[in-house]
């Protein structure tokens, strides 16, 4: 994916259960931090 | 508040994490993270947004081992991993209008964009 394309939406669960999708977000940017380690 | 904190509070911002559904809020909260916190555990988001393992010896380089000895003088206290600890990380600003504006995809883990790195991006 490159800059300047649109991105696909997606859904993820979140720690409450709960369902995050990238297209509710609309209203304001996104910033999406993909973690690394799990330490 | 400088304005490039002021910038974070402006955007949503969520981490996606490889861990379980189930270990998000304990991982939230050793973290200490006020962000929503997202599994994928198949790493299925990490692929489409070309986010790949590094190598050994990428992974675990001297930048690494100084970011995780900061840490450990800062009171964090690390846990043994139980994940793959060579998946990469990445960082990314999706504009309004749904496209991507900013793609970060460090070669290791100590190899983050600065807050004024994304602030750039931001409204």
């Amino acid at each position: 994916m490159d800059v300047g394309q649109a991105v696909d939406d997606f859904t993820l669960p979140d720690q409450d259960n709960g369902q995050w999708r990238l297209s509710d977000h609309r209203d304001r940017q996104v910033l999406l931090i993909f973690h690394r380690h799990l330490m | 508040m400088s304005d490039r904190f002021g910038k974070l509070d402006s955007v949503h911002i969520a981490v996606v994490t490889f861990a379980q559904a189930g270990e998000l809020a304990a991982h939230r909260a050793h973290l200490g993270l006020e962000f929503p916190m997202l599994a994928d555990p198949e790493r299925r988001i990490y692929q489409r947004f070309g986010l790949g393992q590094g190598s050994i010896r990428e992974v675990w380089n001297p930048g690494t081992l100084r970011l995780y000895a900061r840490l450990l003088i800062r009171g964090r206290r690390l846990r043994r991993p139980r994940h793959n600890t060579r998946q990469l990380g990445g960082d990314f600003v999706i504009d309004t209008d749904g496209r991507l504006l900013a793609a970060f995809r460090p070669r290791s883990p100590d190899d983050r964009p600065s807050i004024d790195d994304l602030a750039a991006y931001l409204n």
